[in-house]
């Protein structure tokens, strides 16, 4: 059947080439079709519910409104975790739900599940539950100029316009406050007349219908249909009043100050001190990056060519530069290995051959490409990065079959007969190297978490190539071979440089007589390389090489978040931010920085340790600079530089400045407190206890924790006097909230815009003087003094109140430096120290997060698939070469990879990471399958009867063409990418590191260890069952 | 040599193995310690401020509005139909004493008095007439006495029982006729008081046709025009003393209960400050009078303080709302500290060698929006005025100010 199927590809005459067109047009196809994005698509399945409860506390919110939803939504089928923030006056408990449930059904659990809680406030609205849709950042638009906010809304909304009917998926507005007339009426005035806000709320909403040019719904203004705000505020300022007091009319100016601002409690944003807004453009995970960028890109120079010049308008933080840099990166090293991985085919194998193994470099990239389509994947940083690592794998089957066919055709000098041998014998080893490499990399399959969805791109495209390489070599190949060897019987012999010779020498004389010594040494030979195991090993366990979990390319964009004490003003965190602002400038001599946009009133988006509380001690910033290569300081060396030069300000809790970095994982230190009855203080203290300790540890920085202490609040109490006076806690607290925070009269649209009409007390004339002599109307209608009904206290709560799983949690987050500080040793020493502690002195449970916890979870999937790997592995060999000991022998290489992988990382400087370890995983497939060359060929000579020495020798000195070839292909391939000198390219190198020096490391020990080994097994085994010694064999020898 | 030889392929490893552990050992031994503490903890900068206790009164604040010390309705005593309106009632001007402010059409008055005064001229007339009359009865009456008189002494003799008794008679005549004229005269002075009143009436009437002001003031809510029709009882308006304003202000009844315990409250100095929009001015004032009764609705009562020091240009009037600024008693050994110092009522905290130390004081009141608090205070001691949190054992402080 087999051999039926090569008969007849060989003899079709045109097969091979339509082959070879057919996936040159599906390649072309999909590099069409393919998405093109940052990171390969991962989605987590998330439901997010939110309760809004106005005024309640974060505690009342957690109490009352959290924990009975926790309760009922927590065991709902699939869920894997609950996260829930209590903020003042609204909840959020987001569910996290294990892949593969079925979403629509989960939020139909959810809603009925709630729906099923009896017991949640009144006050409370209606619980609002969905689907969380994932959408991926494109890029941001920065408007900002010394022109009126009003101005950059209007460009903002329209650009946003034309965003989403250009086809983009989401688009948000950042820093865009709602506009507002405010009525601010002056208490003494007000209390003169004995009126409070709601009377005058009332009298004002009925008479709203004497605006002009208003378009009312139900007596309430829902439209303006002018553009007269100024129109309006004097409309409303001549509304009539009547008091009740002098029983005359008045109108509302007598009383209060109309006037139009932002909304005062919102947060905005600013650039170099001008009013700036940044719109944040999103795809949906369906749409191309590329392409999107392109239309956002085309929209912004349009509108640029007709803006006014005191207007800004520019792009930043575009993710798509990213992916473009990173392609060309990868293209251009790409190219490099290609050329060299043929100048290496050229100079080992006959030209003609050469070619069409080269030829299968690209036949076979393009229907990668298609298998990527088929198989839902994309264009990307991982999905490329896998593909530049198995540009020296991609031939290696090539080469394989064509070495055997060339091989054959030396011993037969029959093309056809050669490529039918070629391509049937080496079946069964090029499958099983094949099935192995693809077994070496399955375990990637088995890491969980955001890091395994993203990670799995690499096995994906690993399998694809491995694929295609598969189809090319033994579709393509023999037929191209046979045709080509056919044609050029004259010149069998002939080849670019005749470098064989050279190997053929060196393998007779040099190779041989290593080879010999190192047999005649073996337990030297083994004992220097399990020495050279233990060196590697001892250099990585004890720093001398360093492990870093998830680098992340250098960044252009630095991420500030500060705050000041809770209580603080706006005017310090205004200052604060003018003030970072100039000393960033001054400091940028080589003039790097592109963009700033700061955010007043609350974080700057994207940070991972931010805890996203609000207010007017809040702010944040994102500094674009100048790509990286364009510059000559780094990123950190100017954030370094930068820390230094910023002034200590008054009343600054913390102020954290990073780099931005990619990837998926937490931060370095993440440390979490959990409890379920421990007070919210004993927390606190606890997590001030840690942080004091880790303020201790130089390297250690940007310590903060997510358990903020908010403003503080004025609380009443009503009195038993109140009460007798009518008052409730209910009245009261709907009085209060009417005089101080104001009563939404209507909200209404102009244009586009909402403008919202709010009434209040004029909030220049409450001081905590006058609270006590504040007056509140009574329900029988007189004016009491607040202080005469209530007992008022302050109090300073926290802000933000976070739970996990239905335990209160506190998360203590920090960075360290590698450079200063061991981060594996740092944990050993502060668990042993400090955390232990938090058990005995506090009653608290403590874990690990972040990081550490991801990489512990990593490495744990790691080990399993290790295992499972190891184990496919050898089922795999087993099966092929039928026997046990075989597969155990053609696997004891990969242990000592680890030598060339240890060994160069130190050479070369560079952290281990996980992409490391990755390629380790591939590294180990592609060494067995130089161990699969040269050990089925010397058991294939024991078995036919040859003696054992003679066959190791023989059997080696055969294969050593073979071995030093794919080797060499695959290192050949990733050379250029070890010597890129880029920034970017630096987060790669790790891999290439690994793979190159480990394959060198590995082939020579394949090539010296592996025969010795093999020696050693025989002996033993004719120590324990036969009697041969090594004096024997040796005097046979001689 | 032989044995070497012998035994080489098992002592190279032996070798190879004792090197190794010869290196790792010197790696170890020169390896550096990886983690190194820091000296310098999270520095936090914050505003101080140093203590000096002193005596310092705390200020309590109120609503209130100000009225006039005498407020009169303008009533009119006469119907009729309105002349005059004098032109400082529509400007709101002031008004002095006696100045007239209308006039009701005095017609009909000045024909009432002139008939009242022909009266009375007339009743006078007639008195005169009755005198003389009464005055020759009298005579009459005293001849006709002298006559009975001496024909008694004759009786007997030249004089009759008959004639005697003539004469008697005409006595008796006499005397009735003197009594009626001396009754007539009676009830002309009665009619001539009478008539004199009404002529008082009348003139008073007329006077009444001008509306003078009672004192100096302002007239609000005037309601009048020349030519109006107003009846006698209607009221046109009012007056206010604008030479003397007061404050009238409500004070909550803790409040109340606490400032009366302390100190005489009639007579206090306050404060009062009339701020509106542009305009802000704080004026001295003086309590001078308080309600008698706690109002058991509002729980509290009013109290009125004389405004003093108003200049004549001063736009300060009745009807204005202001705030009152009232002075407790002396704190001594106090500081003020702004609001954002003080922790849950209770605690502030002091700069100690670098550390913020709570420490325990007492809330006495508020000034200026600011907090009056006292406390066992060392002189010269740094008080942080940065808000902080509750948890910051991990930060040094230091002292923006010094």
């Amino acid at each position: 059947m087999k051999q039926g199927f090569f008969h007849k590809l060989l003899e079709h005459k045109t097969a091979a080439n339509l082959f070879l067109l057919l996936m040159i047009i599906l390649g072309f196809y999909a590099s069409k079709v393919l998405n093109t994005q940052f990171f390969p698509n991962y989605s987590i399945d998330y439901i997010t519910v939110n309760v809004e409860w106005p005024g309640a506390s974060p505690k009342d919110i957690e109490y009352s409104i959290i924990k009975p939803i926790e309760e009922k939504v927590r065991y709902i089928d699939k869920v894997k975790n609950t996260k829930s923030t209590a903020k003042e006056g609204i909840a959020n408990i987001l569910l996290e739900f294990r892949s593969g449930a079925d979403m629509q059904k989960a939020l139909i659990d959810v809603d009925r599940s709630i729906k099923a809680i009896s017991n949640l406030p009144d006050e409370s609205k209606k619980p609002e539950s969905k689907v969380i849709i994932p959408y991926e950042q494109i890029g941001l638009i920065l408007l900002s100029g010394d022109v009126p906010e009003t101005q950059l809304k209007v460009i903002a909304r329209d650009i946003k316009q034309m965003l989403l009917d250009k086809g983009l998926d989401k688009v948000e507005i950042d820093g865009l406050r709602k506009q507002v007339i405010y009525i601010d009426v002056d208490p003494v005035a007000m209390f003169s007349n004995k009126l409070d806000i709601n009377d005058i709320n009332t009298e004002i909403f009925t008479n709203l219908k004497s605006i002009p040019s208003g378009v009312f719904r139900d007596d309430k203004l829902v439209q303006l249909r002018t553009s007269g705000t100024k129109d309006t505020i004097s409309k409303i300022k001549k509304i009539i009043l009547s008091s009740p007091y002098t029983k005359q009319d008045m109108i509302v100016q007598d009383l209060a100050k109309v006037y139009e601002s932002t909304k005062e409690t919102e947060s905005y944003g600013l650039s170099n001190s001008n009013p700036a807004l940044t719109l944040r453009v999103y795809r949906s995970l369906g749409t191309d990056t590329l392409k999107a960028t392109k239309a956002l890109e085309e929209i912004i120079l349009d509108y640029n060519v007709n803006i006014n010049k005191d207007i800004k308008i520019e792009i930043y933080d575009l993710s798509s530069q990213l992916i473009r840099d990173r392609i060309n990166l990868l293209l251009k090293n790409g190219v490099g290995g290609l050329i060299l991985v043929l100048i290496i085919l050229f100079l080992f194998l006959r030209f003609k051959v050469a070619i069409w193994v080269a030829l299968g470099i690209p036949a076979a990239l393009s229907v990668t490409l298609a298998i990527m389509l088929a198989t839902g994947q994309s264009i990307n940083m991982i999905s490329l990065f896998a593909l530049i690592m198995m540009l020296g794998i991609i031939v290696d089957d090539s080469i394989v079959v064509a070495e055997h066919i060339d091989y054959q055709y030396e011993m037969t000098n029959d093309p056809y007969k050669a490529s039918f041998l070629g391509a049937t014998k080496m079946l069964g080893p090029v499958t099983a190297a094949s099935l192995t490499t693809v077994a070496g990399f399955a375990p990637v399959f088995l890491i969980s978490g955001v890091i395994g969805q993203v990670i799995e791109a690499i096995p994906l495209v690993v399998i694809s190539v491995i694929l295609a390489s598969l189809f090319e070599c033994f579709f393509v190949l023999p037929g191209h071979l046979n045709h080509a060897l056919s044609n050029n019987k004259a010149s069998i012999e002939r080849k670019v440089l005749n470098l064989n010779s050279y190997l053929t020498y060196f393998n007779k004389n040099y190779f041989y007589l290593l080879l010999k010594k190192s047999i005649e040494f073996r337990y030297t030979t083994f004992s220097l390389a399990i020495s050279f195991l233990i060196f590697s090993i001892f250099l990585l366990k004890n720093g001398v090489v360093k492990f870093y979990f998830f680098p992340s390319p250098e960044s252009n964009i630095i991420l500030v978040n500060y705050n000041f004490f809770p209580g603080s003003l706006k005017n310090k965190t205004i200052e604060f931010t003018n003030e970072l602002e100039s000393s960033l400038k001054n400091i940028d001599e080589e003039n790097i920085v592109k963009n700033i946009y700061s955010t007043i009133g609350k974080p700057i988006w994207g940070s991972r340790d931010s805890t996203k509380e609000e207010g007017d001690h809040i702010g944040g910033m994102i500094i674009e600079l100048e790509p990286s290569e364009n510059r000559n300081i780094r990123t950190s060396e100017l954030i370094e530089e930068w820390k230094k030069s910023i002034e200590p300000k008054e009343g600054l809790r913390s102020l954290i400045i990073k780099e931005r970095k990619g990837g998926p994982p937490g931060l370095d230190v993440d440390i979490r407190l959990i409890s379920k009855n421990t007070s919210l203080n004993k927390m606190k203290e606890a997590s001030e206890f840690i942080k004091e300790n880790l303020f201790l540890y130089e390297g250690v920085s940007d310590i903060k924790d997510n358990l903020p202490v908010g403003k503080r609040e004025i609380s009443f109490i009503v009195t038993e006097k109140g009460k007798s006076l009518g008052f409730d806690n209910r009245y009261v607290s709907k009085k209060i909230k009417e005089s101080f925070d104001g009563v939404l009269i209507s909200n209404f649209f102009r244009g586009e815009e909402e403008v919202e009409l709010i009434i209040r007390t004029d909030p220049k004339s409450i001081s905590i003087s006058n609270i006590n002599s504040f007056l509140i109307k009574s329900p029988t209608g007189g004016l009491v003094p607040l202080g005469e009904i209530v007992n008022i206290s302050k109090q300073q709560d926290f802000s933000v109140i976070k739970r996990r799983n239905g335990f209160r949690e506190i998360s203590i987050t920090a960075e360290i430096n590698e450079n200063i500080l061991n981060p594996d040793y740092f944990f050993k020493k502060f668990e042993n120290e400090v955390l232990y502690k938090i058990k005995d002195d506090y009653n608290i449970k403590w874990k690990l997060a972040g990081r550490s916890e991801e990489q512990a979870d990593t490495f744990g999937d790691m080990k399993r698939g290790a295992f499972l790997a190891l184990g496919v592995i050898f089922v795999i060999l087993a099966f092929i070469f039928q026997s046990y000991l075989l597969p155990l022998c053609i696997m004891s290489i990969i242990p000592f990879i680890l030598i060339g992988v240890i060994l160069g990382h130190w050479i070369t400087g560079f952290d281990i990471t996980i992409l490391s370890l990755v390629a380790i995983l591939g590294l180990a497939g592609i060494v067995v399958n130089d161990s699969i060359i040269l050990v089925s060929n010397i058991y294939e000579k024991i078995n036919s009867g040859k003696k054992v020495l003679d066959s190791v020798i023989q059997g080696s000195q055969e294969r050593l063409r073979a071995v030093l070839l794919t080797s060499f292909t695959t290192i050949g391939g990733l050379t250029p990418l070890l010597f890129e000198k880029s920034l970017q390219a630096q987060f790669l190198k790790p891999m290439a590191i690994t793979i190159v020096f480990g394959l060198l490391a590995a082939t020579f020990l394949v090539l010296i260890l592996i025969p010795a080994l093999i020696f050693i097994g025989s002996e033993l085994k004719q120590i324990i069952f036969g009697s041969k010694s090594w004096e024997e064999v040796e005097q046979r020898k001689q | 040599m032989n044995t070497f030889t012998k035994y080489k392929y098992y002592f190279y490893p032996l070798l190879v193995f004792v090197i190794l552990l010869l290196i790792l050992l010197i790696l170890k031994v020169f390896q550096t310690e990886v983690i190194s503490l820091v000296e310098d903890e999270k520095k936090i900068l914050v505003q101080t401020k140093t203590v000096y206790p002193e005596e310092i009164r705390p200020q309590f604040l109120f609503f209130g509005r100000v009225a006039g010390k005498n407020e009169i309705n303008i009533v009119s005593r006469l119907s009729g139909k309105v002349i005059y309106v004098s032109k400082k009632l529509f400007n709101s001007d002031e008004v002095k004493k006696g100045e007239v402010l209308l006039k009701i059409d005095p017609f009909e008055f000045e024909q009432e008095l002139i008939s009242k005064k022909a009266l009375l001229d007339e009743l006078k007339i007639e008195l005169d007439k009755t005198n003389l009359i009464l005055t020759e009865v009298g005579k009459q009456l005293k001849l006709a006495e002298q006559d009975y008189k001496r024909k008694k002494k004759l009786f007997g003799n030249t004089v009759s029982q008959k004639a005697l008794d003539d004469a008697a008679l005409k006595v008796s005549k006499a005397k009735t006729q003197f009594s009626q004229e001396e009754y007539k005269i009676n009830t002309i002075k009665v009619n001539l008081r009478q008539a004199e009143a009404s002529l008082n009436v009348a003139k008073k009437n007329l006077s009444f046709t001008k509306y003078r002001a009672p004192f100096e003031g302002k007239v609000t809510n005037n309601v009048i025009d020349v030519g109006s029709e107003i009846k006698s009882g209607e009221l046109l308006g009012k007056l206010i003393n604008t030479a003397e304003l007061e404050a009238k202000f409500f004070v909550g009844e803790s409040i109340f209960t606490e400032l009366v315990s302390s100190e005489e409250l009639k007579g206090k100095k306050i404060k009062i400050r009339w701020n509106k929009s542009k305009f802000n001015k704080v004026y001295e004032a003086q309590i001078t009078r308080i309600d008698s009764v706690i109002s058991e609705e509002l729980a509290g009562l009013n109290m009125y303080a004389r405004i003093n020091n108003i200049s004549d240009d001063d736009p300060i009037r009745p009807g204005v709302f202001l705030e009152v600024l009232f002075d407790g008693n002396v704190i001594k050994g106090a500081i003020k500290v702004p609001e954002n110092a003080v922790y849950e009522e209770k605690y502030v905290y002091f700069l100690n060698n670098n550390n913020a130390v709570r420490t325990k004081i007492n809330v006495e009141g508020y000034i200026d929006n600011q907090l009056i608090i006292s406390g066992d205070f060392l002189l010269g001691s740094h008080i942080i005025l940065t808000r902080l949190d509750n948890f910051q054992n991990a930060n040094k402080y230091y002292s923006k100010n010094n």
